[in-house]
């Protein structure tokens, strides 16, 4: 089979079963060149979990160049899409992303959408940033306030992001959100992820 | 805006606990069905003895000879979770509307969740549920689930006929009431095989009741099941909520707990 970008967008095109859709789109994510990458965002909304996989990891090894075009590409309508293209840029950790993020943390209708924005905030590559501090300190206020978030799973995302955040940065502030969290915090499970995350640190005695 | 609900025509007014509870004996039968679900919704407990009588309502029935107020009574009932209610729902078991069975099954499973003497309570209702199961058409599912949760030792027998079923769905119920009633490991493997299964509904049928039965040497399993993110993180949370200990500090986080939470991890 011809391997060539045309010919792959063909066999995209014309599959006519979700067989012929994956192996066109694993070949497609192999060939590893950024003229691809609007192709592969747009099989992030075929309603095919698994091809939208193999499209979403494409564009995670093409890694920073990928960032503009998922940005511009952001599918508004169809939540699936926008989840997949969320969790790419988390995994890229691009911080031109922090301002979609930021938002998609907060106001996206879809869960499963913020989820993956919470998460992506604490995964961020920091030293491309222009202003790292600025950044991390926009973060830290928008997790500090989703620790509040009435869905279990929003805050579970909130944890695992802060205690990225802890691991890499010397600010004491992510450690002491998850302190209060600890301390407010009524679900177990999340709960339990919080104490997870802090036991290389001191946990307090609970009064 | 101070409208008053009045002046909005035919939309509903805001239902208060008083006002739901007399609605049940409104003229207008669909306020009756719409006032028994949002009793159960609201969790409005002063309502059982009034879903009690809407639950052998005779005057709301379909074309086909359906009670719906009784579906929907037997639902809100579930949610109160009060064993007062036992008893009237063991005896519409026998009711001859399918859809009433089903609701009545899932509420003695609900009832038998909410507390031990719901749990208690419940366990009259392992013999007419087993009766149920030996006879056509009849509300399988919701039964073996049923049978599962009161822990029914007493019908491993005739829940097993059922692991052979060609109906994925009833083999799933069949394996979870199996495994809940022995806790033997071969039964979960078999909702374990079935987060491969090449049907997708089926594959979310298996990781719900992996999810419900708390197995642990699933979660693997689970976070590589090939369904939607959030089915797997849901699955995967009440594994992790029936691991952990009631009390609320300094969980013992054992390796396979903190191996589950990194899964969950990943899929957000």
């Amino acid at each position: 089979m011809n391997d060539s970008l045309s010919h792959l967008r063909m066999a995209i095109a014309q599959a006519g079963t979700p067989h012929d859709l994956i192996t066109a789109v694993q070949r497609l994510a192999q060939l590893g060149t950024a003229a691809a990458i609007p192709d592969l965002i747009a099989v992030l909304g075929y309603n095919n979990p698994t091809a939208a996989v193999i499209a979403m990891e494409g564009l995670v090894a093409l890694g920073q160049g990928a960032v503009p075009q998922l940005i511009k590409l952001m599918d508004d309508y169809n939540y699936g899409a926008r989840a997949y293209s969320v969790r790419a840029l988390a995994a890229i950790g691009d911080p031109r992303a922090l301002a979609l993020l930021l938002t998609a943390a907060q106001q996206d209708f879809a869960p499963s959408v913020r989820r993956a924005a919470i998460r992506g905030l604490g995964s961020l590559q920091w030293h491309w940033a222009d202003d790292p501090e600025g950044d991390r300190q926009q973060v830290i206020a928008v997790l500090g306030r989703l620790l509040d978030d009435s869905d279990w799973s929003m805050r579970y995302a909130v944890v695992v992001a802060l205690d990225h955040l802890q691991r890499e940065t010397s600010a004491a502030a992510p450690t002491a959100l998850l302190h209060q969290a600890y301390h407010k915090e009524g679900d177990r499970a999340v709960l339990a992820r919080i104490q997870k995350a802090l036991q290389p640190h001191a946990l307090p005695i609970p009064a | 805006m101070a409208e008053s609900p009045q002046d909005q025509g035919a939309q509903p007014v805001a239902l208060t606990a008083e006002r739901a509870i007399a609605q049940l004996t409104d003229s207008d039968l669909s306020l009756r069905y719409y006032a028994a679900w949002w009793l159960g919704k609201m969790r409005v407990q002063e309502a059982v003895e009034p879903l009690l009588d809407s639950l052998s309502d005779t005057s709301d029935r379909t074309e086909l000879g359906g009670y719906p107020l009784r579906r929907n009574a037997a639902r809100a009932l579930g949610k109160l979770g009060n064993p007062v209610a036992m008893g009237p729902l063991i005896r519409s078991l026998q009711c001859e509307d399918y859809y009433v069975r089903e609701a009545v099954a899932q509420a003695i499973e609900e009832i038998a969740i909410a507390s031990a003497a719901g749990f208690a309570a419940a366990q009259r209702a392992v013999a007419p549920l087993a009766e149920l199961l030996t006879m056509p058409q009849q509300p399988y599912e919701a039964i073996l689930e049923t049978l599962g949760r009161l822990r029914a030792e007493s019908c491993q027998e005739l829940i097993a006929t059922f692991l052979n079923h060609p109906q994925g769905r009833l083999h799933y119920a069949a394996a979870r009431a199996m495994y809940s009633i022995t806790q033997d490991p071969a039964y979960a493997e078999h909702l374990v095989a079935g987060l491969s299964h090449p049907d997708v509904n089926l594959r979310r049928t298996a990781l719900n009741d992996l999810g419900e039965i708390a197995y642990l040497p699933a979660v693997a399993a689970i976070a590589q099941c090939q369904t939607e993110s959030s089915f797997r993180l849901f699955a995967l949370k009440k594994i992790l909520d029936a691991h952990l200990p009631q009390s609320r500090f300094d969980f013992e986080l054992t390796e396979p707990l903190q191996q589950l939470m990194l899964y969950m991890d990943e899929l957000l």
